[in-house]
């Protein structure tokens, strides 16, 4: 019951924030909602499914450049390319771009391309029985090559400084404190759905079927299931979360580069997820807001601090928390009705 | 009498190590048959084998005609086979009726696994009541004793409907008393199924088993009922050994 | 064609280099099974120790700069393991997270004690300059990363195969808790283990130096390559790690020269996962019974 009244107290937070924030302190939140929507998704493959995401930077790339290539197109001048297209002499929309002038296509792509890529390498990892340790090593590894490719191809991506300066969203104006109100609701509302869809696939068989992979993938295999596709869907689903975050992530924050994306970023991502909490969806959320709100406001402060803090909390939750924030309350909660109890008989 | 599994030439090398040296043996449908044999006979690797856990390097294993062998685990159950493991394997975060719950649900499709579980299934119901853990059906697996983890794994075979049962030493390390209510349920599924269990226990092997199959280094040795088995003096030399004899004569005597 | 051949002695250097620091994790996640991700920074550790000592003692000081990183990086690697990774055991996936914890913290210490920018080490006079081999121009500084790496190789080799310590330390790996029975004391064996590996990526420390800048962000840079060779090359073989870390070195400056540097690290991913689906496994694994 007292979770359901949190559930409702921070669905009104929510709802109240773009009344009373200023149009910058509300887009530091919109960011951190994007943010808490991947942790969705981590908490998903990592906390249920024990897989340890540690490329989640790939799939949120994919989906923030999907919707940066469509949303340049749409300011593009007469020539139909990109400012910066035209800066580094690129003289025509090279064949890649082409099909995000329609914005159906892009977003359809926030979606299917991220699922997809995610799709292909854990059909091809899991079925081979590469997880654990080795799981997550590749999963770092696609991070570190998509970045550099990234850098490499500067005609296409837009190299370091990736896809910036973006003043519309579809029909919102990004510079008008009306038009970052709408891109803010749109990111709860994703939150909230992203939450309700992995709710239920926690909640369901697959949840449990998740869990026991989880716990013994070996011994899943004489029920009769196949851990393989257990495994790729959970990791597609996370994909995909992360996608839609990093779409959202561009009209917020108005930028999408490499430097968002490489193997820090990636386990940044995870920090969040671990204080939060791991195992519960709440948790992460959470811990993502909680982590991404003290990173701002250290960075806006002393930015070196930041990274001893962030080293420090990883250590300092792994070592005497490594259930998190969340583990933390529900044991409390426990111990409180073990006394309860203990108290009655007595 | 129909043949229901029947292997045959199975060899299977662990680096340098023939664990099984061209095996033969066929099971019956409606049969219960006790696989015997010192440590390192093959018998828990047969059972690997059958259920494509361990490849062999030639031989084959057919399961009502079809092939076993270079199939994957999960197919295998699919075509009938399940099997327990020597430590009892169960989802110790998961509830003892949610371990039943996902064994049932196996043949279900991916979208039927998003659903949500709606009460207990009849089957589940009935394997609970099997087990004797329907009042530990809400409790977390983990909390339970060797013995109930045991039955509970036995119960996750049952309401998978397998047309083979494969325990791998059902009783180890089992108090007496639960012996006794692991031979009872033994003799219950064997009315119905066909099982195939390894054991080492010779006091459970005298009182449960029909059939007794002997292996020694890898090879089936003989193959009867138990007094013919007990009798055979060649067993008893491999196998028995010399304080076991002993034992037998003593229980002779008395 | 020549183009091509002078690829050879890039793509053997990074395989060395790549060996001495996969050889440092054949210790640490090969033979325990832990994820360190601080082994970069290890690697950092053991070349600002080089640069440091050239400033004390002047540019001879190269080899002398050798078995100081190795000490250096090896107590660093025993710190973290008494202080933080022995209570994680059994739990690789964390102490993975654990350990790139502190190779933040690490990071930044290194920023704040050496700053941010890049230093560079000078190379001792004796490895400017190469030979020709077979109208390959062979630069002395890469062929004297290749003559480390091989030294290490074979150290490591006989220390596992004919030291009783290597002995004792394959015996634990095989069975800890046998080991424990016959009287090992498993606890100090993995001290020492660790000692061994971050000792090894404080070597590669050094070696770098001679290819070019030292940084605080300079273990980054390979541990992820270096985890791959590992991946590829099989579980605590160090055959697999040396076969690896050769093919992966090689395969990335030839593709480098064919496409360009940024599509060779995509290709390279997509080399390793097309052969995870012939040995997922790695080229080599230990073969016994495998229990669920």
């Amino acid at each position: 019951m007292s979770s359901r009244i949190a559930l409702a107290l921070c669905v009104l937070l929510l709802a109240v924030a773009p009344f009373t924030l200023s149009p910058f302190r509300l887009g530091l939140l919109a960011k951190y909602l994007c943010f808490a929507i991947v942790a969705v998704g981590i908490a998903l493959a990592w906390g249920q499914g024990g897989m340890l995401v540690l490329g989640q930077g790939v799939f949120f790339g994919l989906g923030g450049y999907a919707m940066g290539m469509y949303l340049k197109l749409s300011e593009a001048g007469s020539a139909g390319l990109p400012d910066f297209m035209v800066w580094s002499g690129v003289e025509e929309l090279p064949a890649l771009w082409k099909p995000f002038a329609n914005p159906v296509f892009a977003l359809a792509a926030v979606v299917l391309v991220p699922g997809l890529v995610a799709f292909l390498l854990g059909l091809l990892v899991f079925r081979q029985r590469v997880r654990g340790a080795y799981f997550a090593i590749l999963s770092q590894a696609l991070a570190a090559a998509f970045v550099i490719l990234l850098v490499g191809r500067q005609g296409i991506t837009g190299g370091t400084n990736g896809l910036t300066n973006f003043s519309r969203f579809f029909q919102l104006d990004l510079t008008d404190p009306n038009g970052q109100r709408a891109v803010y609701a749109i990111a709860a509302v994703v939150l909230g759905l992203v939450y309700l869809v992995a709710r239920l696939v926690i909640r369901g068989r697959f949840g449990r079927l998740l869990v026991a992979v989880r716990d013994g993938e070996d011994r899943v295999r004489f029920l009769g299931y196949d851990p393989a596709v257990v495994k790729t869907v959970t990791f597609t689903m996370s994909a995909v979360m992360a996608g839609l975050a990093g779409a959202l992530f561009v009209p917020i924050v108005g930028i999408i580069s490499p430097a968002l994306l490489g193997i820090v970023p990636s386990l940044e991502l995870l920090v969040g997820v671990a204080v939060g909490g791991r195992f519960v969806l709440a948790g992460a959320i959470g811990g993502a807001i909680l982590v991404n709100y003290a990173k701002t406001a250290f960075s806006e402060d002393f930015a070196e601090g930041w990274l001893y803090l962030q080293g420090g909390l990883f250590v300092l939750v792994l070592v005497f928390a490594p259930k998190g924030l969340a583990g933390l309350v529900t044991g409390a909660r426990e111990r409180l009705a073990a006394r309860v109890r203990k108290e009655r008989v007595a | 009498m129909t043949v229901l599994l029947d292997v045959r030439g199975l060899r299977v090398v662990f680096s340098g190590f023939v664990a099984l040296d061209g095996l033969d043996l066929t099971v019956e449908e409606g049969e219960l048959r006790f696989l015997i044999g010192p440590n390192g006979a093959g018998k828990t690797t047969l059972i690997d084998v059958v259920t494509g856990l361990t490849r062999p390097v030639a031989g084959s294993v057919r399961f009502g005609g079809t092939e076993l062998v270079g199939r994957r685990e999960h197919r295998i159950v699919r075509l009938g086979v399940g099997r327990t493991f020597q430590t009892a394997t169960v989802f110790e975060e998961l509830t003892v009726l949610e371990n039943l719950d996902l064994a049932a649900s196996f043949r279900l499709s991916l979208p039927s696994l998003l659903r949500k579980r709606r009460g207990v299934s009849d089957e589940v119901a009935s394997a609970l009541e099997t087990a004797e853990l329907t009042a530990l059906a809400d409790r977390p697996a983990g909390v339970l004793s060797h013995g109930q983890r045991q039955w509970l794994e036995i119960g996750m075979l049952l309401v998978q409907r397998p047309r083979l049962l494969l325990l791998d030493e059902p009783v180890a390390g089992m108090s007496k008393d639960e012996r006794e209510r692991t031979g009872e349920l033994l003799q219950r599924i064997a009315a119905t199924h066909t099982v195939v269990v390894v054991e080492h226990d010779m006091e459970f092997l005298r009182r449960y088993a029909r059939k007794v199959t002997v292996m020694h280094q890898g090879r089936v040795l003989r193959e009867g009922s138990v007094a013919e088995v007990q009798d055979d003096p060649e067993v008893r030399e491999v196998y028995l050994g010399r304080s076991a004899v002993r034992g037998a004569a003593a229980e002779e005597v008395s | 064609m020549e183009a091509l051949a002078n690829q050879l002695p890039i793509g053997l250097s990074i395989a060395a280099v790549l060996l001495l620091i996969a050889l440092g994790l054949t210790f640490t996640f090969g033979q325990m099974g832990v994820i360190n991700m601080a082994h970069g920074e290890f690697i950092m550790a053991g070349a600002y120790t080089a640069y440091l000592l050239q400033g004390w003692a002047g540019e001879q000081s190269f080899l002398l700069a050798l078995p100081v990183a190795f000490a250096v990086a090896g107590l660093l690697g025993l710190l973290l393991e008494w202080a933080l990774i022995r209570r994680f055991y059994g739990r690789p996936l964390d102490t993975l997270l654990l350990t790139w914890g502190v190779s933040l913290i690490l990071q930044q210490l290194a920023r704040d004690l050496f700053g941010a920018p890049n230093v560079q080490a000078t190379a001792p006079g004796w490895l400017t300059g190469g030979i020709d081999l077979m109208g390959v121009r062979m630069p002395y500084n890469r062929l004297f990363i290749l003559g480390l790496a091989v030294v290490c190789v074979v150290g490591v080799w006989w220390y596992l195969a004919k030291s009783p310590q290597g002995r004792r330390m394959r015996a634990v790996v095989q069975d800890r808790e046998l080991a424990a029975y016959s009287g090992i004391a498993t606890g100090r064996v993995d001290r020492f283990t660790f000692l061994l590996g971050s000792g090894l990526a404080g070597v590669a420390g050094v070696a770098l130096t001679l290819v070019g800048p030292v940084g605080p962000g300079l273990g980054t840079f390979y541990i992820v390559d270096a985890f791959l060779v590992v991946v590829a090359g099989g579980l605590g073989q160090l055959r697999g790690a040396v076969i690896a870390a050769v093919a992966l070195g090689m395969l990335n400056s030839f593709l480098e020269f064919w496409s360009d540097a940024s599509l060779a690290k995509v290709l390279v991913f997509v080399v390793v996962i097309a052969f995870l689906q012939v040995r997922p496994q790695g080229m080599f694994v230990l073969r016994g019974r495998s229990l669920v």
